[in-house]
């Protein structure tokens, strides 16, 4: 009798707790009088919660203006977001959440590649255009799918910057190096293309594993290899790990370039005189000379009391783009929408937002390559947006 | 079961498969997670509350289950659940040889070298062609949710009855001894080892096949997700809450977790972990056995009052 009853109340508690689950507050869908609703899940709290969190202000900053002036189809416009704890099960059911229970008239992208590879399937799903801001790497792009638009330069163009400097300096060899997961893996992913166009060879080619906590024997490996330049595709935490490997080794390549690790500011306070001539890619400076950039920083700051990245302005330039198109549907018709984003051509804080009709791939957006010279960041590469010509050769330890 | 309980669970049963194909792509997916936790802290259960092993690396063939899976799905073509069952093999036997090996850790010793298998698997994954390294594998996209969401459902029944059966056979008797006290257990006739080796491939079996499911739902599997430790510690969390070692904890807890923390996030999201954490540092405090023994105390009293009373 004892085992009956506990056993009935546990199996009704848990039935009752599945039926107020379902039951949940179910919003109705928008009149027109209502505010536009744009959804999104940022990642808040979890591995990525920093960029998030300004990625999440880009957005905020672009509806707080947008609205200033007028809101979109003389709608109001509402931002609407969730956090995903960087956790792509998570981010997938606050999608769904967004569009099937809180029917929000648009979605842009969350963050992370991750994330917003299994986020795209739902976007797919509902035929709901998405633009990802926070997508670098191709591979997500190339399955088939209609609805998702890249809105940051393509990870294997970083490249580009520093092996065109390289060749136009006349070093011939290169080591290739980097963390092994997605997105670092698509930044070198275009370097043997690029060397074999521009007559240059590869000595060393070996990626490090994620969370790596000792460089030293990879570093002893390129050091044997004897290379003029190094291309290693680093966040900050390996691209530091790096640098202090190589001075300990007192290895010096002519030219070094560690992907977006040296773009962080925290890479020259952390690094002092070595982190001198070390250069790296930047998708976006505040002294870019980008159609509203320098009003963006200004209001950027005003509002927030930081400054913003390269997350907050491409989630800001994604919602330009958004905001136009819709602007030019005239409606919110996603199958226009759709149509209008794979087409479209238009000036935002990041440069030309432009993208394959076909894959959605980014081809308007170029990346800069920045280099840490006196203390500071400079834009040297491309030549029409550089602040000054790159410093190089790589000074060896010795005379820093 | 007796009659009583044997109907409501039949109704709740055929509502839990009934309802889905007529909710939205957001409750759907709710559910399945909800049946996902649930299903992961079953099989936990059996390790870690009846033999008392305590793991923390069952994720390890979660992310197993859903890297067969997705290689079964690109490499050779095979349907996901295939692929699933697949990895639901594949974990049983690596589960046969690990188990011997390290089941012979008690303690502290067992849960940090489970974590470590985790973590193992993850670099393996991260550094091997097959599966991609860091990049991940693709799965083809416009993956529907239900198939998973009944595959996970008759897992997790699985999971239940497994347990229904622990707690009432022999078996189930000789992990507690062994949980209790293994030198005691095996005086007595207890075939230690054969028993815990058991146990951890029951509890191996049901992630293997619950990652399948997963990978398909997700249309993407990459080491940081597939061997995350927080499925691990959320599996864990849920059937401490519920009860650990009883029949209904990890329903409970899992149901009970999952929707809080689902309808806080909503509610409070800047705020809703430190409320959520808060919430379950309380609930452990008032109930430090967990809910289920919780209950049954409450109802005991209860049948212990009313019989004094007709006395």
């Amino acid at each position: 009798m004892r085992r009956t009853r506990l056993q009935a109340i546990a199996a009704g508690v848990a039935g009752a707790a599945f039926i107020i689950a379902l039951g949940g507050p179910h919003l109705t869908a928008s009149a027109a009088d209502k505010p536009i609703v744009i959804g999104a899940s940022i990642s808040e709290t979890g591995a990525y919660a920093d960029s998030g969190k300004l990625a999440l202000q880009g957005y905020q900053l672009w509806v707080k203006q947008q609205n200033a002036a007028g809101g979109l189809l003389g709608r109001q416009i509402e931002l609407k977001t969730y956090d995903d704890a960087s956790d792509p099960a998570t981010a997938v059911r606050l999608y769904q959440r967004l569009i099937d229970q809180d029917h929000v008239d648009l979605i842009v992208g969350p963050y992370s590649s991750a994330v917003t590879a299994s986020v795209a399937n739902v976007a797919q799903q509902h035929h709901m255009p998405m633009i990802s801001p926070e997508v670098a790497s191709t591979a997500p792009f190339q399955r088939g799918l209609t609805e998702i638009f890249q809105g940051i330069q393509i990870a294997a163009a970083y490249v580009e910057g520093p092996m065109e400097i390289a060749k136009e300096k006349g070093y011939k060899s290169i080591a290739v190096t980097g963390e092994d997961t997605l997105f670092p893996r698509s930044v070198v992913a275009g370097v043997d293309d690029l060397a074999k166009k521009m007559g240059m060879t590869i000595v060393f080619n070996q990626l490090y594993p994620h969370n790596a906590s000792d460089y030293s024997s990879i570093v002893e490996k390129m050091k044997q290899a004897n290379p003029d330049i190094v291309i290693a595709a680093s966040y900050l935490p390996d691209s530091v790990g790096l640098l202090r490997a190589m001075k300990q080794a007192n290895f010096a390549p002519k030219l070094l370039y560690e992907g977006v690790g040296p773009t962080e500011l925290s890479f020259g306070t952390q690094n002092g005189k070595d982190a001198e001539g070390v250069m790296g890619t930047g998708n976006w400076n505040a002294e870019l000379k980008t159609q509203g950039n320098a009003a963006f920083v200004k209001t950027f700051e005003a509002e927030f009391g930081h400054a913003p990245d390269y997350h907050a302005a491409a989630n800001f330039a994604s919602l330009e783009v958004l905001g136009d198109a819709v602007k030019r549907v005239g409606s919110l018709d996603s199958a226009k929408l759709r149509d209008q984003l794979a087409t479209l051509t238009m000036p935002t804080v990041m440069g030309t937002y432009k993208v394959d009709p076909k894959t959605g791939i980014q081809q308007g957006y170029k990346s800069l390559v920045l280099q840490w010279v006196n203390g500071k960041q400079f834009v040297v590469y491309p030549k029409a947006l550089a602040q000054r010509p790159p410093s190089l050769p790589f000074a060896p330890w010795s005379t820093r | 079961m007796s009659g009583r309980a044997l109907v409501i669970s039949i109704i709740v049963v055929a509502v839990l498969a009934a309802v889905p194909p007529f909710l939205n792509g957001y409750a759907r997916s709710l559910l399945y997670i909800t049946v996902l936790y649930v299903a992961l802290a079953y099989a936990w259960n059996v390790i870690s509350g009846y033999a008392g092993y305590l793991s923390f690396g069952q994720v390890t063939f979660f992310g197993l289950g859903a890297y067969t899976t997705a290689i079964a799905v690109i490499r050779a073509h095979l349907p996901w659940w295939e692929g699933a069952l697949l990895g639901g093999l594949v974990s049983a036997a690596l589960a046969v040889p690990l188990g011997y090996l390290m089941l012979r850790l008690r303690g502290a010793f067992f849960a940090l070298g489970m974590l470590g298998m985790a973590q193992t698997l993850q670099v393996v994954a991260n550094s091997w062609q097959l599966t991609g390294g860091g990049s991940g594998l693709f799965l083809p996209p416009g993956s529907n949710a239900l198939p998973v969401y009944y595959w996970t459902l008759v897992i997790g029944l699985l999971g239940f009855a497994t347990t229904l059966f622990i707690d009432r056979s022999a078996f189930g008797l000789r992990l507690q001894a062994l949980r209790e006290d293994e030198q005691v257990a095996s005086t007595l006739g207890v075939h230690v080892t054969t028993t815990k080796v058991w146990a951890f491939v029951i509890s191996a079996i049901m992630p293997g096949l619950l990652g399948g499911g997963y990978a398909w739902y997700l249309t993407y599997v990459e080491p940081v997700s597939a061997f995350a430790t927080r499925i691990d510690l959320q599996a864990v969390a849920m059937t401490i809450l519920g009860g650990i070692g009883t029949l209904w904890g990890p329903l409970i807890g899992g149901v009970l977790m999952s929707q809080v923390s689902e309808i806080l996030a909503a509610q409070y999201p800047q705020a809703y972990l430190m409320i959520f954490g808060g919430l379950v540092v309380v609930l452990l405090v008032l109930l430090p056995r967990g809910i289920a023994p919780a209950i049954s105390a409450a109802l005991e009293r209860r049948r212990a009052r009313a019989a004094q009373v007709q006395r």
